[in-house]
Order: C-alpha cells, then sequence, then structure tokens
C-alpha cells in the first residue's frame, strides 16, 4: 500500500491478484473457445480444449438470426433508441437540473429529494399500469413509445448527475453574461452547456450503458415486435437454439464485442463516471 | 453600465450602499438565488418533470392503485381491498420468492463489499498488473447481464465446466445439476452477479483509498501500528463514504435481480430462484393478473424504499454525530 | 534517546535520481540538529528513511548504535511530525494522542494517564474532545506534536511542522518547540527549507543542496565560516553580497581590486586566507555580510572604501535595509542562480535583470540618515570579507 513495503510480500500479493484475476478471465476465454467450436460432439466435449478448427461460420450463423429477428435488427433498434434517448436526456436533463440549482429555495429543495427518490423506485410497479396506457396509445412496439419511456424513468438519475456537478459550478460565468446582456436561453447554451461537458460525458456513458443494456423494459413493451432491443433479440434467439452453445456463444460474443472496445477506449472515463460522487 | 445594481433595492440617503443580491446572508455555492428580470425561468423545468411525473411518478401512484384491485390490464379494474396481499401472504410461491428477493440481496451486498474491499485493497499502490487487472474486474460490469449470463448457464450445466472441474478434482459427489437444484439454483444467480458486478464496488473503493493521503498510513506505521491494526483504525473509518455508496448501490440492484434469473433458470426449478421481480413479470405479463402482479411489485416497491430510506437515516444520523 | 548516525547512507530512486548522496552525519544524543536547504535539496528525504518510510540504497543509518537499515517503521521507536500533521480526522484530539499507545497495546489505564499528561503540557485540554477539523492551524500542530511526544521515543523527527502556520504563529511555536525538545531532551532531526528557524533551532546545522551535505555545525560557526558559495549565500538574511574582484600583489601590501575600487586588505584577511597572498591577479568572489558594511561615520580609519548610490531603503524599525548599487561585477553562478529560484536554477536566472552592477544589501541602525538616490561610501571591514574560488566555489579560508 505504500512505497516502504517490502518486495517479497508485495510479489506475493501480486501473484494472488493474477491468480484471481485469470479466475475471472475464464467466461470470456470460454466464450471465445467455445463460439469457435465446429457443430456436433465436439461442443460438448472438454471445455478448454482448443477447436480442432476453428468454426468462423458460427458468427455468420448467429448473425443471421432466426424468425424471430436477427442480430443486425436488434443492433440498429439498440442504436436508435439509446442515442436518441440519450440525446432528449441530456438536452431535457441538464436544463432542468440548472433551473432547480440555480433557482434556489424551498421548491428547488424538494424537487431534489423527488428527483432522488426517483433514483431508488424500482421500475416494476410503474411499468404495469405504463404498458396498459401505452396499449392504448398504440405505443408498444413503436421507438417513440420506447425513446419516451427510457428518458421518463432515466430523468431522476440525469437530473441527480448534472445538479451534483451544477452545484459545484461557481456561478461567476453566467453573471459576466448576464452583465453583458445575453438572455437566460443565450447563456444556458452558450455559456453553462459548454462548461457541464464532463457531466454530459457521464450521463451519457452512465445512461447510454443502461438503455443498451436494458432487458426488462424492453422485452415488455418490444417484445415480439420487428423493433426489438439486442437484449430481447438474444433472448428470443437463445430459447431457440436449445444447447447449441458454439451458435448461442458466437451471437453473444458479437453482441458484447461494440461494448468491449467501448470499454477498452472509455475505460478512465467510465470509472470517473461511477467514482464521481466519492469526493463529495 | 451599473447591471449589477438591483433595480429592487435602493441605496439608502445615508449612502450604505445597497444590500447585496444574496439579500444579506452568505449564498452557498450554486444554490444562490439570481435576482431581478431574466432569471431562469421555473418554466425551463416542465418537460424534464412532465416526462418524469408521466412516466415514473404517476404510474407508481396508479400502480399503487391497482394492486388492490383484480384486472386484466384491459378494460375496468375490480377493487378487492386486501385481498391481493392476502394471497401474496398465504401463496408458497410468493413468499418464497419474497424470501429469495431478500436472501439474494443481503447474500450479494455482503460479498460483493467484502470482496470489492479485499480486491481494491490487494490491488493497492505498487502491483505492476495494476491497469490490467482493474480493467479486468471492471469490464464485467458493462457488459449486458442478460448476454454474459448465458456463459454462467453454460458453465453450471450438468455436463459443463464446473462439474468437470470437481470431477477433476476427484469431488465427484459434490456435482449437482446447479440449475436445477432447489438448494442450488438461487446461488447459481449470485455466481453471476458476484462475477458481473464485484468489479464496480471494487473500483468505487479503489477511489475511497485513494482519497486518503498516504501520509496518515506512513504516520500510523511510524507509531508502531501493525497492518490489520492500520487498516482498522485509519483505512476503514475513512472509507465510510465509499462503503455507504457501495452498501446502497449494490443493495438496489441485488433487489431488482430479473435478467439473469430469466437467462439461467426462468426462476425454476419451481420457483426455488424466484424472486419478487421475475413474479410480477409472471404474473402480469404472462398470467395476466395485473392487479395481483401490482400487488407483488408495490412489496417489492416498499421493500426497496424501506432499506433506502433506513439507509439514507443511518447516514444522516452519523453525519450529525460525526460533526459533534 | 539514543545518537542517530548516517554513514554514507544513499538514496537512488528506481528511475535513476540520487535523491541523497553519501550523507555522512551524526546526531548526539540529546541533541538537536536542523536539516536545512533549498526544495530537492534531500532533506526530507534523508528524514524519511530515518523513519524507514524509504529504503536506503547504501550505507548504513543506525540509532543509538544499533543500525536499523531493514527494520520496520514501527519498530524503530522513532516519532515523526508530518508536515500536513497527518491527523485522523474522524479521531479527536485525545484519540490522536493516544492512537500510537493503543495501536501497541499499551494497558488502557497507562494510555489515560500519559495522554493526560501531554494534552496538560500543550494546553490542550479544552479541546481534548474535538476533532482536527474543528481546530486552528496551531492547534493541530501542537496535537501532531503531543502524538509524538506521547510516545516517549529514542528520536523525534520534523518534517517542515511550521510551514503551514501564519508568521507570528510560527515565530511563537519555534520557541516553544526549543523549549520543548529542551526539556524533554530527546534527540531531534528537524526538517526545514527556511533558514532562520534553522539558525535560531537547534545546536546543530546540516546544511543540504542536491543530496550532498554541504556543510554541519554550530549554526553560528557556519554563519561566521560558510564553507562554500553555497552555505554562505543561503545562511543568513538579508544574504550574503557577493562579488566578483581581483586580488593584486604589486606594492607593499595586497589590494583588493572591485571595479574601480581598490581596497587595501587588513593583513588579518591574508592570514586567515593564505591563498590570496601567492598569485597576483587571482580571481576571487567576495562575500560581504550586510552588517559589515558600514555607514562614512566620524570614526574613521583609513579603512577601505566602496562608493555606490542608494537603490532603496527599507526600514524595519530598529534596523533599516540599505540597498546600494555598485559599480561592479555581480557573481552569476549556478549556485547563486539556484538559492534566487529556490532550488530551481532556471527560475533564478528568468528572474535576473542583467546589465546591472551589484546591489549591496547593507544594515544600517535606524538612526542613520540615508537618502535615495544619494551617493554613499561604505566602510569595510575588510578582515571580515570571505573569500572564494569563483570556479569550485569553496571557501578559501585556512584551516
Amino acid at each position: 500500500m505504500s512505497h516502504f513495503r517490502y518486495t517479497p510480500r508485495t510479489f506475493l500479493r501480486e501473484c494472488s491478484m493474477v491468480l484471481i484475476g485469470l479466475i475471472w478471465l475464464i467466461p470470456f476465454f470460454l466464450l471465445i473457445n467455445i463460439s469457435l467450436k465446429p457443430g456436433g460432439f465436439e461442443v460438448y466435449g472438454s471445455p478448454f480444449q482448443l477447436p480442432s478448427k476453428p468454426a468462423f461460420g458460427n458468427y455468420s450463423t448467429a448473425w443471421q438470426g432466426s424468425a424471430v429477428g436477427s442480430l443486425g435488427h436488434g443492433f440498429v433498434s439498440s442504436a436508435i433508441i439509446t442515442f436518441i434517448s440519450v440525446f432528449f436526456l441530456i438536452v431535457i436533463g441538464s436544463l432542468t437540473a440548472y433551473t432547480i440549482i440555480r433557482r434556489g429555495g424551498r421548491g428547488s429543495r424538494i424537487l431534489i429529494v423527488l428527483f432522488t427518490f426517483g433514483l431508488v423506485l424500482p421500475v416494476q410497479l410503474g411499468t404495469i399500469p405504463l404498458y396498459a396506457e401505452m396499449h392504448e396509445l398504440g405505443l408498444i412496439g413503436t421507438y417513440s413509445g420506447m425513446i419516451l419511456l427510457y428518458v421518463g424513468l432515466l430523468m431522476p438519475v440525469t437530473v441527480f448527475l448534472y445538479a451534483g456537478f451544477l452545484r459545484s459550478l461557481p456561478p461567476d460565468y453566467e453573471e459576466a453574461a448576464r452583465v453583458d446582456g445575453a438572455s437566460p436561453l443565450r447563456i444556458f447554451f452558450r455559456v453553462v452547456f459548454p462548461l457541464l461537458r464532463p457531466a454530459t460525458g457521464t450521463v451519457a456513458i452512465l445512461c447510454g450503458l443502461i438503455i443498451w443494456n436494458d432487458f426488462f423494459t424492453p422485452l415488455i413493451f418490444l417484445g415480439g415486435s420487428s423493433h426489438a432491443t439486442l437484449p430481447v433479440v438474444i433472448y428470443g434467439l437463445v430459447a431457440g437454439l436449445g444447447t447449441e452453445w458454439n451458435i448461442i456463444f458466437a451471437a453473444v460474443a458479437i453482441s458484447i464485442a461494440p461494448l468491449i472496445i467501448f470499454f477498452i477506449f472509455a475505460q478512465r472515463q467510465l470509472i470517473r463516471g461511477y467514482t464521481g460522487g466519492i469526493k463529495a | 453600465m451599473p447591471a449589477l445594481l438591483d433595480s429592487a433595492s435602493p441605496v439608502s440617503a445615508s449612502g450604505e450602499g445597497t444590500r447585496p443580491p444574496s439579500g444579506g446572508r452568505v449564498p452557498r455555492l450554486g444554490l444562490r438565488r439570481t435576482q431581478g428580470p431574466r432569471r431562469v425561468p421555473w418554466l425551463w423545468i416542465v418537460p424534464g418533470l412532465l416526462v418524469a411525473v408521466a412516466i415514473q411518478f404517476y404510474p407508481v401512484i396508479s400502480g399503487s392503485y391497482y394492486a388492490f384491485t383484480r384486472w386484466s390490464g384491459v378494460g375496468p379494474s375490480h377493487w378487492v381491498g386486501l385481498h391481493n396481499f392476502s394471497l401474496i401472504f398465504s401463496d408458497p410461491q410468493a413468499l418464497g420468492s419474497l424470501e429469495h428477493t431478500i436472501e439474494l440481496g443481503f447474500a450479494f451486498v455482503v460479498i460483493a463489499n467484502v470482496l470489492g474491499l479485499a480486491l481494491a485493497v490487494g490491488l493497492g499502490r505498487a502491483l505492476k498488473t495494476r491497469n490490467f487487472i482493474r480493467a479486468l474486474f471492471f469490464a464485467p460490469v458493462v457488459l449486458t447481464p442478460l448476454a454474459t449470463s448465458y456463459i454462467w448457464a453454460y458453465i453450471f450445466q450438468y455436463t459443463g465446466p464446473l462439474n468437470g472441474f470437481l470431477s477433476a478434482l476427484g469431488l465427484q459427489s459434490v456435482e449437482q445439476a446447479w440449475l436445477g437444484s432447489p438448494t442450488w439454483a438461487l446461488w447459481t444467480i449470485l455466481v453471476v452477479l458476484v462475477w458481473q458486478n464485484t468489479g464496480l464496488s471494487m473500483v468505487i473503493y479503489l477511489a475511497g483509498l485513494q482519497a486518503i493521503p498516504a501520509e496518515l498510513d506512513e504516520a500510523a506505521a511510524v507509531d508502531g501500528a501493525s497492518s490489520w491494526y492500520r487498516f482498522r483504525r485509519v483505512t476503514l473509518p475513512m472509507l465510510l463514504p465509499a462503503i455507504l455508496i457501495n452498501l446502497t448501490l449494490t443493495m438496489v440492484y441485488a433487489l431488482r435481480v430479473f435478467d439473469q434469473i430469466l437467462a439461467l433458470t426462468n426462476g425454476g426449478p419451481f420457483g426455488a430462484s424466484d424472486t419478487l421481480a421475475t413474479e410480477v413479470w409472471k404474473q402480469t405479463f404472462v398470467n395476466n393478473n395485473y392487479g395481483y402482479g401490482a400487488a407483488l411489485a408495490l412489496l417489492l416497491t416498499v421493500l426497496v424504499l424501506i432499506i433506502a430510506g433506513a439507509q439514507f437515516g443511518f447516514v444522516a444520523w452519523f453525519n450529525r454525530r460525526s460533526a459533534r | 534517546m539514543a545518537s542517530v548516525t548516517y554513514s554514507g547512507v544513499d538514496k537512488i530512486y528506481p528511475d535513476g535520481t540520487l535523491a541523497v548522496k553519501k550523507l555522512n552525519l551524526d546526531i548526539p544524543d540529546g541533541g538537536f540538529t536542523v536539516l536545512v536547504g533549498p526544495s530537492g535539496c534531500g532533506k526530507t528525504t534523508a528524514l524519511r528513511m530515518c523513519a524507514g518510510l524509504e529504503q536506503i540504497s547504501n550505507g548504513e543509518l543506525s540509532i543509538g548504535g544499533e543500525v536499523i537499515n531493514n527494520l520496520d517503521p514501527g519498530k524503530r521507536d522513532v516519532a515523526m511530525v508530518f508536515q500536513n500533521y497527518a491527523l485522523y480526522p474522524h479521531m479527536s484530539v485525545f484519540e490522536n494522542i493516544a492512537f500510537p499507545l493503543r495501536a501497541t497495546h499499551v494497558p488502557k489505564s497507562e494510555v489515560k494517564s500519559r495522554v493526560q499528561r501531554v494534552i496538560e503540557l500543550l494546553d490542550l485540554r479544552d479541546h481534548a474532545k474535538r476533532k482536527p477539523g474543528n481546530l486552528s492551524g496551531g492547534q493541530r500542530q501542537r496535537v501532531a506534536m503531543g502524538r509524538a511526544i506521547v510516545r516517549q521515543p529514542k528520536v523525534f523527527l520534523m518534517d517542515e511542522p511550521l510551514s503551514n502556520l501564519d508568521a507570528k504563529l510560527r515565530v511563537q511555536m519555534r520557541a516553544e518547540i526549543s523549549q520543548l525538545q529542551q526539556e524533554l531532551g530527546v534527540t531531534t532531526l528537524y526538517v526545514t527549507h527556511d533558514q532562520t528557524e534553522a539558525m535560531t533551532m537547534g545546536s546543530q546545522m546540516a546544511v543540504m543542496r542536491k543530496g550532498i551535505l554541504q556543510q554541519a555545525g554550530a549554526p553560528q560557526d557556519i554563519y561566521n565560516d560558510p564553507a562554500n558559495l553555497f552555505v554562505a549565500e543561503f545562511v543568513g538574511s538579508p544574504a550574503m553580497t557577493l562579488i566578483a574582484a581581483t586580488v593584486e600583489l604589486t606594492g607593499e601590501s595586497p589590494v583588493l581590486v572591485i571595479g574601480e575600487h581598490r581596497l587595501a586588505l587588513a593583513p588579518e584577511a591574508i592570514r586567515r586566507h593564505p591563498a590570496l597572498g601567492r598569485d597576483s591577479g587571482r580571481r576571487v568572489v567576495v562575500g560581504l555580510r550586510p552588517e559589515h558594511m558600514h555607514p562614512p561615520g566620524a570614526s574613521d580609519d583609513d579603512r577601505a572604501r566602496l562608493r555606490g548610490r542608494v537603490a532603496l531603503v527599507e526600514p524595519l524599525g530598529a534596523q533599516q535595509l540599505v540597498h546600494v548599487e555598485i559599480d561592479a561585477e555581480p557573481v552569476i553562478s549556478d549556485v547563486v542562480l539556484e538559492i534566487a529560484g529556490d532550488g530551481d536554477a532556471d527560475a533564478g536566472r528568468a528572474n535576473r535583470r542583467d546589465g546591472q552592477g551589484v546591489r549591496a544589501v547593507a544594515t544600517f541602525d535606524a538612526r542613520v540618515a540615508v537618502q535615495v538616490g544619494s551617493e554613499i561610501d561604505l566602510a569595510i571591514p575588510t578582515e571580515e570579507l570571505h573569500f572564494f574560488d569563483p570556479d569550485t566555489g569553496m571557501s578559501l579560508r585556512a584551516g
């Protein structure tokens, strides 16, 4: 923990950590290994033995999916819903948080409590009447319905994150702009919003990940439709594949590949986003 | 240009000057009221507030109403008072799911935090492979839980690697049909949760550890405290913010577990791995008992609120106590 | 209580930086030694090696005659006061001071009495239950000291404990620490970058630069007889004025040539610096302490005189600092620049304005009338001059 520790003990610690790390790695190894196994008995053979001949074809089979939906469609759906939802969350959420923080006073405190409350509220209870309501409005199975849903569900998180950041933003810049005669709207978009970039990054990543990986809500609201998101498509795919683990794993690998790539590039930003609250 | 002179506050005749814009009170940074015309209009919160209320708050209230009805999702609902709840508490299936929710919740919170802390401490400062190992543990956190659960479904198969490994160690007697066993099914979910999420609590503890000045540990070492004593008396108390954040995050997450169960056991065998979240799904969207499902969901919500409330209360009490 | 001895101690970091080079220093039992030098000179590293917070690369460090190179910090029986105090924020004053005793499993009753005694000694009774966050800087400093004192260790190590206090408090605490150390009689190693602290505290001063010990000895001895340019410029405030000059041996007595001035050197000066009497035309660096530049007074003899123009007068109450511009060649060496830039030669160079002559700073009694802009003849007692070799920077004093 400090640099004055002797290396033999540190070496031991390093070895045990590497060991645990390797255990953590096993599922990834299995994923790739099994996904490349050609069909038939080899799939059920030793899980750690490398495939006799890597069957890259598994990936194209997985990609095409089934009658339920293809991975390609899933990707497109997930992308559309995620990006548009995040966009609205950022615009509306930042504006809302800004108003709450800058107006201050009792109303502001009540609103903050309300939004914090919304953070812990489980989604299940509200989903039931929402489903009925949206069914009546014909929004089931549509992109706009899903987007509306996510913007509403993740608004508390977004406002919470922006509010935290805004509290520590000195009002000096805005006051300078006010002295210069700018309107509140202009001040927000030209002065404040650019300053919010770190928070926007965190919101985009956190909310983006939540939406992209979400399963329960799309299962209910998009299940069976052609607009099913990636997790729902995978669920349907696996149900039809039984124990064809090689294809299943190929599908899983394809679906998590963009996330892995994202992780490699955005790791620091990710960690900063999740641990931002520690300094508080 | 006297733009900062608030038109509402007059300069007194004796020239004492205007009251400062914050009304004389020392403004708290960030919540300082802006004065005069051209303030940020309250109107701006309407879109955000509206969509949050419409999608989250109002449905929760109306869902709570439906918990006391019998309803098929379409058409009118029939008020049945506490009938749904008496059903829940007399149905072993529903009670089982409640029990599992709590069991899984507490088990996950304990393991994720102890393991996460141990890993964070283990990674320390001096390790060469630190960044790589940290990435390794943290990667599963961002991956789609449903998707990675399938890897574990494979591992836990009766003919899968876990049993294979046990058999290789000569422990054939321990082999199980993990996913199909009433005793073990729930705990397979726990294993998956731990693998997927410990990285997050680890990363939060890492940040917490880094926030502790190295000098404190050095001072304690020079004063003769053993590593364990230093950890217990210096490091751990200073990790309290991180611990509290982690407890809240892990608890709130564990109580809502859904994806993993659907991927691995679908609640089976015979509801042995059902939680309130999966029960809600089944009763409402598979069996069309919207009212009953809402009652279950209300139960879950109350459970989460009680626990979250208790945690907030504890934090508030603790802060008041340590400020003394 | 025990002596501390550094024998040929090196500290080499993994990337090759040499933080401390062949340090040989002996701190006697009960002594108070101050390690002083600009930032980055290695003083803190040397201190931390004694605490066990830095590993010793070469050489031996012993406490009380026992070599402790590989001993755990907690087992060395040394107590350390950190620059930022390192107080545990979640513990009260009492608990902070009690910590070292509890950590080494001292029986409860004894803990209470010892901590109480220290709290009384440091006048912290009113704050015993408070947490560090609610204390002032001076009070926190005392708690940090209390935590060290309560252990009754063999050695006290202090890492710039006063640098975070305001000026007045610093002066007060300086005296308190000195007095405390005398009463307790514990061997103390004290690190600071402030040469006033170094001079006033401590029976022994050790000046360091770039990891190398420049000179060690009683503060007054170092002041009177600095071993090289660095020590000469570093110790003493206002700093010694350095001028480039030559010594001529033509004529009956040696003459010091400074710019247009020719100063007859007193025989005492030659006696102390025999090297001056050897070659004529030898280049030297002359050092003048501020108190050795006198106003042209009634008591004149044919003391050597240096003419200059008064550029600035800074009244200091009983004294005044008189800045005199002399037409002479200044000394621009890395050493001088480094001190000017507080350890960074480049910063010192950036601060310098070229084309100037020498700016000498003299201390006069406040009652002497001095006019800014006027010409002034400074009387120089040449037997008090310091001479240094311009190439090596070493003092030319014999013995």
